[in-house]
Formats: structure tokens, sequence, C-alpha cells
């Protein structure tokens, strides 16, 4: 086209355009670059980068200084001493040459002189030869040769001497010539080496001048994307997911940008910079690596990254779009003033406060919230207080694994307690009894109508909104209890019981190991007793006081002594009480001589609530209007009197079953006509991921904003939070009613519990914890060990079993006398000359009992003694005792578990406290008028002078922690279920548990997995041990595999760890991660251990896995060696002095505290090995037990009895006895 | 009294310093005078004893026998032989002289001598004899049991080694007691069965008898400090002063019963 002026459009104005654009779009893609480059997460890493050259410099000084100190002055000693060795060498060749000269003189004058003296002998010769031929006389002249030959040979000998003086120097000489050289290129390589280190300290720097420039063209805008130093760090979780407006993608930290150090240790505040800057976040490490990030903690970073546990936004690269959570006012205001910080509105889920963090742990341990709990206190708490409080009843979490109802059960309350007392008891249940677990559910701030409300008055001529509304529903939810439960009428006791009796069987059965009797608040209690005092932590079973004044005697009677009979769900278990005990404890509470059964708390008030006609009308009428107006006026003014509404007791039952209806009373105790109703509470399964704004908020905000003086901000930013809601709920469950007018039946209902502080941050935690499904496969998978002992140990806390037995042993920490902090399993021994040792709790403790000691001895007590129970090398073996000064002493860790034993251990060698109020004196009281205590057999015996060693092992409950490797899983599991009596002298019992197969199950396995996972440690622990010992009275040449553990050891401190490591060819790394349990360790390493430990003929008890037992010892061939066995039991060392055998007693029949378990039991209760290590040493396994060790003497005992024996084949025969007494000939003997 | 000190291991020791003066009727009040024939030959080294009383104070308690029925003795003593039911462990003589105390002296530098022999602890029907036994830190001690039953020796020792074995009839067994302490020792089978074994870091040790009295012989000139041991009154403590010519006063030290301490409640 020619025509120009025909084109649309006009070029120069087109090239304008396009300049102008071009000059637009690279202004923007500058601006873009730089927007990119500047990007808020840069200065950070920046500064970090400083921190980090600055911490680089700081450890190449210690380097270098420590390459002074070992490599470079080593080296520098190394060419100090090469050349002062050259020099040495130089002087010594220079003399030994000068030395050589002089010889060499010395060689040449002689030489000389041979020579002349060989001319002089040819003279000689030629003249005496022709004199001989001339004169015919052939002996002419002999003498004369004769001497000059010999001067000739001495002169020779003199030369040959001296040639070999002047060899040998030359070889010196050559010598020192050869050390030389070689010193000398030993200085040459010294030299070298030390260059170049003082070259390698140069090339650390991290700003050496070589980087520099690279530097600025890596960081350089534009070019930043090829390889920058600064960099986003993002974490890709594969294994996890993230929800976002209902798409779910792959979840992606990228925390680590600014948090750069957060993995890497040593990071910590204490570091300070070089211009006084302490550190501090971001650039701070994790508190806890061992936990968390590390490769080798249970939740590596690269696994589990940032925000599944942390929450906020994981993307955000920038303060405020990670959506930081500021710690607290002061912390907000500094933020607003640093980063323009403020709460990232719409984020599901804000970063969770220091005080939550423990909330994120339940989405993936859901299953393992046991093992978790020692690592999660707070959450521990909360979930344990979510099964205690009944939580659960009204609120399903749809995995929450306990599901009995809390409450005992109302179906036969008659019959237990009457009408009045629970009129009273409804309206307060704390004014009865301080610590109960029943919640209020009258007297709140909503539980009366409003006075608004109150005047749309239907049925009566006024209006009613006061007491009397409360009174009425109180009178009415009694009277519909009372009415459903029919009295049982249980008979009398069969007997009167005997209150003396009665009080000992109370203390020693067991009763105070789960119930209290902690004095009401305020009250001084009417004893100082130890045991009151011990007890008032068992708050399993509800306290004792007052129990008289409430329940039916012979309700209480029939009670103990069957609970589950009135109570299908009780967790109170059966303690097997004869007619005769049951009696005596009814008599002993029931009249209660000792004045703690009876009182109850002032203002306590019996009585029955009024109940006014019309009253109870208006409630009737809120209830059932839904029913509608017709029946409404059918009701109130119909003509049929049968259906009118003027009956006041059947109107009681009515409104009373609509008020529990309402309240909700079924969720946690059974009541009859309310089997399957549904629980009222909302259920709880996700509601951590409930959104803010979904819950209703109410006036709170409004209120608070008033009260407080906040701002518009202040009030908006505490509705954004979840836990806030959460908290006042908790506190106060009704306070979102506040200003509200309502519905009298429609108002919030969930009743008030009375908790504490931090009884609701728990209970939150725990809540704000319970998330839906987010996380994916990286849920934790425990291993069925692991599954086993959390759920074991659910069952052992449920159950209350810690409250007699311990099942893990306390610790105490001291320094050792070279200075070295030491935490060993041990318990306390007595203080001084005291025959109790103090109750082990904390070090304050022990302090303060230490100064009774002192105040009451009048002596100064300057160390603690304490006893080993398991092996520590280095320290000494189980029931050894350690003391140490009380400086030393650096903390006491009470066991788990095990206080009932203090019990019995008082009242046998002490007595019950009882305190005379009016005389104001303490005595101290015993069954038996000489301190006697009732025995099995029904004899009185005093034990007051048994030392307490003895009556731990015979009259208290026995300890569990090596449970595991003692019993046969199957054997447990059964004993559960239904337990046998083990030692029959034992007063306290053990209680047959309302528990099911698979409770008893968990705890079975609970001990054996546990034994298995604690094998390993404990057997390198007592290896090393037992590998320092020498035997004494030469008991190790009697064909005994070393290094058995016998009676007779000395110097049992062990090797080092190093050493063993060594031996067994691994690190010592390996052997200390072993003896501290670390799972990959001792699966990677510990069968070397084992292996060495096999071939120096150590052994201990138990197989590595417990779970697989077998008995072998029943197999056929085995049958020979027990007759030998029974020779030794019944000659030698005589069992059945103490032992029983097939239910018959043993010789010390009269001597209960010898009396030892059924040998009968052995053989399906006990487990092989470790019957084996118990007979070889049984101090060992339980420190102070009154069995003796039967086969540790030299020369070996029992000869008669199986002649030509020595100890391990006494054993073992023993054993074989053992485990075939059922196929043995009945009788002890033939 | 011999039997005693037999199995302390200084039999010529006590053997000497019992012939030095006739044993005392009366516990207290009688000061030694210095008169010491025995030992009157070297000036230098002469050497005294000192003596004393350990007395009871307070409302003497019931003396009981040994609880003790014919089954739980059975095999103790031969058919027709009659059990020793006397509680030894608080024997309080006429004159409230407290027997079987344990009175120690330390002396400073001086050079410990331990038996070479192993000492005795015998079990005879079924009781440990002595009840009580001292023996300097070091010795070798030997657990007999001369009855016709088993019995299980059980120390309840904390700084030496706690052991519980099982001795039967006519064996025994040793063991060195190299620390410091009393030891209480018993046979669980029979519980009765109770004994100390006193290990003093000191040779200048006795044994109250059973009007309480007490010598000690072979001490210097000077002054010293007595600590007095019993296992049901726990500690005492005296001072004693012998001068140069060898006269001391005799020393009265009184122990009395204690209560133990109880932990206080908390509030």
């Amino acid at each position: 086209m020619a025509d120009r002026g025909d084109t649309h459009y006009h070029t120069p104005s087109l090239n304008r355009w396009f300049a102008f654009s071009s000059v637009l779009l690279l202004f923007a893609s500058v601006w873009m670059v730089v927007d990119d480059w500047d990007a808020p997460w840069k200065p950070y890493q920046i500064e970090f980068r400083e921190i980090e050259a600055e911490r680089i410099r700081e450890a190449i000084q210690s380097a270098a200084m420590q390459a002074e100190d070992q490599a470079a002055s080593a080296l520098q000693a190394t060419l100090a001493d090469a050349q002062g060795r050259l020099d040495v060498r130089r002087s010594d060749r220079d003399r030994v040459s000068a030395a050589l000269f002089a010889e060499q003189g010395v060689l040449f004058t002689v030489s000389e002189k041979a020579k002349s003296a060989k001319q002089d002998l040819a003279w000689d010769r030629f003249v005496i030869e022709e004199h001989r031929v001339h004169e015919q006389d052939p002996s002419y002249g002999a003498d004369q040769l004769a001497v000059s030959l010999d001067t000739l040979l001495a002169i020779e000998g003199e030369v040959e001497i001296q040639v070999g003086v002047v060899e040998a120097l030359e070889q010196e000489v050559a010598a020192y010539g050869t050390e030389i050289g070689s010193i000398e290129s030993q200085i040459k390589g010294a030299s070298k080496n030390l260059a170049l280190l003082e070259q390698k300290l140069d090339s650390l720097d991290p700003e050496g001048a070589t980087n520099r420039l690279a530097n600025i063209v890596r960081d350089f805008p534009g070019l930043d994307f090829v390889d920058p130093r600064n960099r986003v760090q993002k974490q890709v979780l594969a294994d996890l997911s993230f929800e976002l407006n209902f798409t779910k993608g792959r979840r992606i930290d990228m925390c680590q940008t600014c948090h750069e150090a957060i993995d890497r240790a040593g990071y910590d505040e204490d570091w300070v910079a070089e211009d006084g800057q302490a550190l501090d976040h971001p650039f701070l490490t994790h508190p806890r690596l061992d936990l968390y990030l590390t490769a080798k903690s249970p939740h590596p970073v690269n696994q589990v990254g940032c925000t599944i546990c942390h929450r906020g936004a994981g993307q955000g690269l920038s303060f405020q779009h990670t959506d930081h959570r500021p710690a607290g006012a002061a912390q907000t205001e500094e933020w607003q003033a640093m980063h323009h910080w403020h709460k990232q509105h719409h984020w599901d889920y804000p970063m969770l406060s220091a005080d939550y963090f423990e909330s994120a742990c339940v989405q993936c341990h859901k299953t393992t919230m046991e093992l978790i709990a020692p690592e999660a206190p707070r959450l521990a708490k909360g979930y344990r207080l979510f099964e205690d409080k009944g939580c659960y009843a009204c609120h399903k979490v749809d995995w929450f694994p306990t599901t009995r109802r809390p409450g005992p059960s109302l179906a036969n309350l008659q019959s237990k307690f009457d009408a009045d007392w629970l009129s009273a008891w409804i309206t307060d249940p704390k004014s009865f009894r301080p610590s109960t677990k029943m919640p209020r559910i009258f007297n709140l701030s909503n539980t009366r109508p409003d006075e608004e409300v109150a005047k749309s008055k239907w049925g009566a001529g006024r209006s009613i909104f006061g007491q009397e509304w409360e009174d009425a529903a109180i009178a009415s939810i009694t009277a519909y209890l009372i009415e459903k439960s029919p009295k049982r009428g249980y008979p009398a006791p069969p007997q009167a019981g005997d209150v003396d009796r009665g009080r000992e069987t109370f203390r020693v059965v067991g009763c105070l190991a789960c119930h209290n009797l902690v004095g009401y608040p305020g009250e001084a209690l009417a004893t100082s007793d130890f045991v009151f005092e011990l007890s008032g932590e068992n708050e399993h079973g509800p306290s004792l006081r007052g129990v008289a004044s409430k329940v039916d005697r012979n309700w209480l009677y029939a009670w103990i002594k069957d609970p589950a009979a009135y109570w299908p769900e009780t967790q109170m278990p059966n303690l097997r009480l004869s007619d005769e005990d049951a009696a005596d404890i009814t008599a002993y509470i029931m009249d209660d001589p000792d004045g703690i059964f009876r009182d109850v708390p002032e203002g306590w008030q019996e009585g029955p609530s009024e109940a006014a006609l019309d009253v109870l009308q208006e409630q009737a009428r809120w209830f059932f209007s839904r029913d509608g107006r017709v029946e409404l006026e059918r009701r109130f003014a119909g003509e049929n009197p049968l259906l009118r509404w003027d009956r006041k007791a059947d109107l009681l039952v009515a409104v009373g079953e609509k008020f529990i209806g309402h309240q909700g009373c079924f969720s946690c105790h059974t009541i009859n006509g309310f089997d399957d109703t549904n629980p009222i509470g909302t259920e709880l399964s996700t509601w951590g991921s409930k959104t803010p704004d979904k819950l209703d908020w109410a006036f709170l905000p409004n209120i608070l904003t008033h009260e407080h003086g906040w701002s518009f901000d202040q009030r908006e930013e505490f509705k954004q939070y979840r836990e806030n809601w959460l908290e006042y709920k908790l506190d106060d469950p009704r306070r979102f009613d506040d200003q509200k007018v309502k519905n009298p039946i429609e108002r919030q209902r969930m009743p008030h519990f009375g908790l504490d502080s931090d009884e609701v941050l728990a209970l939150s935690t725990f809540v704000v914890g319970l998330v839906n499904d987010e996380v994916q496969r990286a849920k934790m998978v425990p291993t069925p060990g692991k599954q086993s002992i959390n759920d074991g140990l659910a069952v052992v806390r449920q159950q209350n079993c810690m409250a007699c037995h311990m099942i893990d042993p306390g610790r105490i920490t001291y320094n050792d006398e070279d200075g070295i902090a030491r935490t060993v399993p041990a318990e306390l021994i007595p203080i001084g000359d005291a025959d109790l040792p103090p109750h082990q709790t904390d070090l304050a403790s022990l302090m303060e009992d230490i100064e009774n000691y002192e105040l009451e001895m009048d002596e100064e007590v300057e160390d603690v003694g304490f006893r080993l129970l398991e092996t520590v090398p280095e320290v000494g073996f189980a029931g050894e005792s350690v003391f140490v000064e009380l400086d030393d002493l650096l903390s006491i860790e009470a066991p788990s578990g095990g206080d009932f034993v203090q019990t019995i251990l008082r009242y046998y060698s002490e007595g019950i406290e009882m305190h005379d109020a009016e005389a104001d004196e303490i005595s101290y009281w015993h069954f038996g008028p000489d301190g006697e205590v009732l025995d099995v057999d029904g004899v009185a015996r005093n034990y007051t002078e048994l030392h307490y060693d003895t009556l731990r092992w015979t009259y208290a409950p026995p300890v569990l922690f090596d449970e595991g490797h003692k019993l046969q899983r199957e054997w447990l599991f059964a004993f559960l279920r239904d337990p046998e009596v083990i030692r029959p002298q034992m007063r306290v019992r053990m209680p047959s548990f309302n528990i099911s197969a698979a409770e008893a199950g968990a705890v079975a396995d609970y001990f054996a997995h546990k034994a298995e996972i604690e094998w390993a440690p404990r057997y390198t622990r007592s290896l090393r041990t037992a590998l320092g010992v020498t035997l004494q009275d030469g008991s190790d040449g009697d064909g005994m595999p070393f290094p058995r553990m016998t009676n007779f050891m000395d110097d049992g401190n062990g090797i080092s760890a190093s050493d063993l490591a060594e031996a067994a060819e691994v690190t010592t790394a390996a052997v200390n991660f072993i003896e501290a349990g670390s799972a990959p360790d001792i699966a990677a390493k510990f069968p070397r251990i084992k292996a060495y430990g096999d071939a120096a003929g150590f052994r201990m008890n138990g197989p590595t896995n417990p779970v697989h037992e077998l008995v072998t010892r029943r197999l056929p061939s085995h049958a020979n060696h027990a007759a030998a066995g029974r020779n030794i039991a019944t000659d030698g060392v005589n069992c059945f002095q103490c032992h029983w055998l097939k239910g018959q007693g043993p010789t010390q029949m009269e001597t209960p505290s010898a009396w030892a378990p059924d040998l009968d039991l052995v053989r399906e209760r006990l487990r092989e090995d470790w019957v084996q290590a118990w007979l070889w040493n049984p101090a060992l396994i339980y420190p102070g037990t009154t069995m003796p060790g039967n086969f540790a003497s030299y020369p070996p005992q029992y000869q008669e009895a199986y002649p030509n024996s020595n100890n391990v084949q006494q054993i073992d025969a023993v054993l074989d006895w053992l485990y075939n007494l059922d196929s043995m000939p009945a009788g002890v003997k033939d | 009294m011999q039997r005693l000190a037999a199995s302390a291991g200084f039999v010529a020791l006590a053997a000497s310093t019992l012939a030095v003066g006739p044993l005392r009727e009366a516990c207290m009040g009688l000061a030694h005078t210095g008169e010491h024939p025995a030992q009157a030959q070297d000036e230098a080294t002469e050497t005294f004893p000192i003596t004393g009383c350990i007395v009871f104070e307070g409302e003497l308690p019931k003396t009981l026998e040994l609880r003790v029925s014919d089954a739980q003795a059975k095999g103790c003593t031969a058919e027709d032989g009659k059990l020793d039911k006397t509680d030894r462990r608080l024997l309080i003589g006429p004159k409230r002289g407290i027997a079987n105390c344990v009175v120690t002296i330390a002396v400073e530098g001086q050079e410990l001598r331990v038996p070479e022999q192993p000492v005795l602890l015998d079990q005879v029907q079924c009781r440990f004899e002595s009840h009580i036994t001292i023996v300097p830190v070091g010795t070798q001690v030997e657990y007999l049991n001369s009855d016709t039953v088993a019995h299980n020796v059980h120390t309840f020792a904390t700084k030496n080694k706690a052991i519980n074995n099982m001795i039967p009839a006519g064996a025994s067994l040793k063991q060195k007691l190299s620390e410091a302490e009393a030891v209480a020792i018993k046979c669980d089978i029979h519980p009765w069965m109770t004994a100390y074994i006193f290990v003093a870091e000191t040779n200048f040790t006795a044994l109250t008898r059973a009007d309480g009295s007490f010598t000690i012989p072979g001490l210097l000139p000077g002054d010293y400090k007595l600590e007095v041991w019993h296992e049901k009154l726990g500690r005492g403590k005296g001072t004693v002063s012998i001068a140069a010519d060898g006269a001391s006063e005799a020393i009265e030290i009184k122990l009395a019963l204690k209560q133990q301490p109880r932990r206080r409640r908390k509030r």
C-alpha cells in the first residue's frame, strides 16, 4: 500500500508509545528485580551470616589456640627438640672426628713402629742365619730371634687394636652423619607443616579477600537467581498435607529462611557478639534439639517441619505473613512498633502461644498420650483431667479411650443415703466434700430465671425468679432419683464388728492407698499422723472424711465386700475381705472412735429443699410448652382432674425427670429411665479446628472491653483466638450467658467444676489440640512394644497400681569424690541411727527430715546414705550403699509409686498416731497392748524391732521394676484377672480389679515390653560392672563361669565404657548410648556387646525378648536332675524352713515374717532365667530381701545331698526340681 | 566375760587388765589410784587403765523374755534342752548399770592392731554368741553355725557389704569388715536371734559388764574423749583425764531411752 495516509496508525506516535511503554517495561522490570531482591527476610540472613562469621572466627581462634596448643606447639616442640638433638649430634660428630684424627695418628705411629720392627727382625734373622751357616752352629741366636719375634707380634697386636679403634670411630662418625641428615630432613618437614597450618588458618577466614567479589556478584539484583547466598530455605514435607480453602496440598515450611540456626546446636541466648549484643530471635537454636529437628531426634525437620507443631503460616516470608504470636501485652506493643504487627485475620491456625505448644502433640500422639506425658506435662495433665473430671462423658471425642461413666451409679442410691442428704449434696457438693469431682449445677450465675422472663408467667399468679426456683428444681431432681431407685434394703452385717480390729485392718489392708482423710479447708486435722498426711495425695478414690454421716451402715458393709455389685463400672476393686474384716471396717468407720469419719465441714446442712406447687407448675410450663398450648390449657385448667398438674408428688417427679434430662446428669451417672439418652455436651473431636468466628462469644468481649478499657483492636484480637473463649468457658461455664435474656431452660448448662487456673490451662491445652485430621502419613506409628507400654501405663494409672507398687526406682543426683555429678537409681537409707528411711520425695523434704533429726537427737548429720537399686558402673552393684556429704547432694527424685509401703512400715514399726485433743498428747496405737500387730494366723506379734528391710519385703507391697524379667506373661495376665495368694503373711491385699481381659493383657504386655526395652542397657551396665570384679575365697576356681555375680565380690566398680567398647569392638559413644537406652544403637551395636559378654561367660537374667518365653526345664531331659535338686532342697538348703509347698506351711509356721511363697507357684509364675539369677544372689535383685544366698560359699556345700557337685550344678538341679515339682512324688521327701 | 573378750580378739590384753584390780561390785565412784604393778617396769611407756560405768536414766522399762514359742524353736536345742530366752538387747543391772554398751576411745596416732585370726561369731542353740562383738576395722569375722538347724546370717550393714547367706548346720562363712559401723546381724528364720558387730576404728574399746562397768587399759596419761554406743539407747559421750601418776576419776555416763524423731507435719 502506497498511501501512507491511509494507515490507521500514526508511526511517530506509535514510536512514542512504544518508547514510553519500553521505558515503563524497563522500569517495571527493574522494579520487579529490585523488589524481588529487597525481600524482608534478607536482612536476617545477612545479619545471621555476620553472626555466623563471627562465630566461625571465634571457632577458628579457639581452634588456632588449640592448634597452637597441640599441633603447632607440638610441631614447634618437635622442631626445637630436633634442633637440640642436631646440635648435640653435630658436636658429638665433631668430638668423635677429632678423636678419630688422633687415633689415626696413633695408628700411623704404631704402624711405622711395626714396619721397623719387621725390618729389625728380618735383619736379625739374616745375621743369625748367616752366622749359623758359617759357624755350623744351628742353635745360635735362637733367644734373640724369639725376643725380636715377640716384639714384632706385640707391636702388630697394637696395630690391630688401633685399627679397630679407628674403624669404630669411623663408623660412629658415619652414624652421626646419617642421624644428622635425618634430623635435618625432620626439621624441614616440621617447618613445612607449620607453614601449611598457618596457611590453612588464613584461608578459613569467612570474609577473606578471595570471596568478597564473588559474593557481591552472587547477590547482585537480577543475577541472584543463579546461585545466591541469600535464598529461601524451605522444607517440602511430602508426608504432611495442608488444607487451604478446601484444597489439600503438600505442607511447605519456609521458617528456616529467617530461623537459620534453629536446627544447629550452640546458638544460645548466652552467646554474646563482639559488639556486646546477645543472641536473640530469630537467630537462636531450638531449645530441645534432642526431641526436635535434628536427624537423630524423633521429629526431624525434613519430615515434620515447623508449622505442624507451632502452627502459623509456614509459607509466609515476612514477620507479618507468618502470623507470629506475641507472648503478652508488652510483646504485642513491641511488635506493633517494630514490625507493624497485627493479627493475621482469617488464618485458621494462628501460631500457638508458648503456653499452648503442647496442644500440637495431640494430633499425632492420640495413641501414645501416656508415652509423651513426661515431655508434655501440661498436655498430660489436661488429658488426665479430661478423663478424671469425666468431660468425655458429656463431650464426645471420637478416639478417647475411656468410656465408663465417671460418676457412681444412682440406680440404687436410696440404699446408700437418704433424700435429705441428697438434696443438700445437689445444692453444693463441695460443701460436703471439698475435694469432690462432682461439679456444681445450682447457685450459678444463670441458674435463676430472669426477672423479665419470669413476668411472662402463665400458670402461677406471680413472678418466680428467686431462690424458690432452684429449691424446687433440687427438690424435683431428688424426688425423681428417690422414686426411681427402689430401696434394696441391704441386710445388716452378719456380725458386730470390732472397732480396734477395724482400725488396724483399715490401716493395713490398703484403703489408704486410694482414699485420703485430708483435713477440711481451714481445719487442723485431729491427728498429725504421717500416714494421713501421706495419703493426702491419694485422690484416686474420694476422701473418706464425713463418710459415716452420709452412708447407710448396711450399705457400707455390702459395698466393701463387693463394690461392683452396687456399681458395676466402679474402679474400686474387690479386696476379698472376709465377713469379719468387712464388719470390723464397717464398725470402725461408722462408729468413728477416732473422730475422722463423722464430722462434716462447717456450713454443711442436711435437709429437704422446699418446692412450692406453683413454682413446680411454672417449671413444668417451661419444660412442657413444646407440647403446645392446648396441652398446657388442659394441664392447668383442664376438666380431667387426673391430667391436672395439681398433685405435688407427681409433679415433682415429672419436673425432676425434665431437669435431669436438661442437666445431663445421666451422662455421668447411671439413672433409671435414662438408659439410652445421648449425652448433652458438644462433640469436641475437632473442636480445635473450629474457627473463632463460629464460636458464640456472646457479650463477653464487650463486657471485658468495658472492664479492662480495651481498644477496638484489642477486642477484635481477643476474638481471634479460640483459646480465649475456651479459658473463659472452663473458668466459669455460664459466663457466656451474662447480660443475655433467655428462656430459663435454654440457658448454658455446663456445670461448674471449680477448676483452678492451672487446670483450666491444662484442659484447654488438650482441647485446643483436638483438630481435624490434617496430618497424613507422618502420624506416629509406634512399635508394638511402645504401644504396649503406652496402653499398659494407661491401665496402671487408671487402676492406681502405683499407690502400692514402685514401678520405677527413684533417682538421686550427687557429686562423687572426683566432683563428677552422677544420677543413680537409688533409695534413701535411714538418717543417722533412725529406724526407718525418710520418705523419698525431694531434696527439700529430706533436708527438713534431717533438721528434725538433728533437733530431736541433738547430733549433727554430716552425710546421707542411699542404696543403689540397680547396678551402676563405676559406682557399685545393686544393694550397695553410697554415702555423700550433704553439700554434695544435688537432687532427689521420688520413685514412681510405692507410697503405701511407707504406710505398712510405719504401722508395723511405730503404730498409728493417736492424738488426744484434750490433753494435747500424741501416743502410738498398735492392735496389741505391747505393740503387737495381728497376723493372718490370728496371733498378735510384735514387729517393732524388725529391721525395715525385713518388713518391707515381707509385709509390704512388692516393687515391680523388674517384673517383666521375673514373671511369665501368661501368669501375670491370669493373676491380674483373678489374683491368688503369693505371700500368705501379708495383710495388705492385691485386690481383684474390675478390669477387662484387654486391660489385664495391656498391663502384662507393658511389663514384658518394658523389660525387653530395658534389658540391653541393664545388661551392658551389669557386664561392665562385673568385669571389674575379682572373686574372693578362690570361688572363681570353682568351675563357675566368670564372672558370676556372687555375694563375694569386692571392688565392683567396673571397667570404663571405653575399655568395654574396645573389647567388644564398638565405639565408646555406642556403649554410652546403649546404656542410656537408645533404640537405634541397641539395634545396631548391642549384639556385639552381647557376644562379648557371652564369650566372657557373663550371664544376666532375661533373654532379649521376654515376650516369647519357653520353659525348657519341663523337657524330659531335665527330669533326672530334678531328684538331685530335691535332695539339695531337702537335705541341703532346707527350703521348707520358710517356703510353703503345695499349700503346706513351712517348718517356721509360727514365724510369719519368715514365710516365703509356695514353691509350687514357681513353675507357672516365674521365668527360668530370673529364678536362676535369684538363686545366685537374691540381694542383687531385691536389696535387703530375707531370702539368703544359698549357693555362694566356697568350697561348695551340700556335698552329701549331691556328691561332687559345684554351685552351678546345684542351682541347675534345684531349678530342674522347681520346674518339675508337679511330676515329683507327693510330699516333701521320698 | 572371758568369752566376750576372746571373741573381741584381745585375749592377752583383756586378761592382763582383768588381773589388775578386782572387779568392783558397785559400779560407780571408784577412781583408779595410779598403782599399777603389772606395768611399772618402763617409765616412758607406762600405761594405765581407765574405768567407768554406763548407767540408765529414766523410768526402768519392763523386762520381758524373748517371745519364742516351742514350735518356733524346734531343733534349736536338744529335746530336753531349754532355749535361753533372755532378751539381751537391753540389760540393766540392779544398780542401773547397763550391760553390753560399747565404749570407745579414739587415740590420735595409734597404730591399729588387727587380729590375724578371724574373730568368731558363733550361733549356738539359736543364739548369737556373743551378742555384741567389738572388732577393729579390717578384721575378718567368721560366722559359724554350731547348731543342728540352718541359720541365715543377714547383716544390715550400710558401709560394709551387707550379706545374707544360708549357713547350714556346722558350716561357717567369713567376711572382712573394713568400715567402722555397728552392723546389726539377724537370722530371718529365727527372728529373735539378733546380734551386733561393732567395727571400731580404735583398739581402745570395752564392752560393759553386767553391772555396767568397764575398763579400758593401756592408755598414756592425757585427756581423752569417750564415746558410748548401745543398740537401743543410742550414743553417749564423756571425757576422762589420766594424771601423770596414772590416777583417773571413774567416769559415769548416762543413757536414756529416746523417741525416734518423727516427720513433722507440713502446713
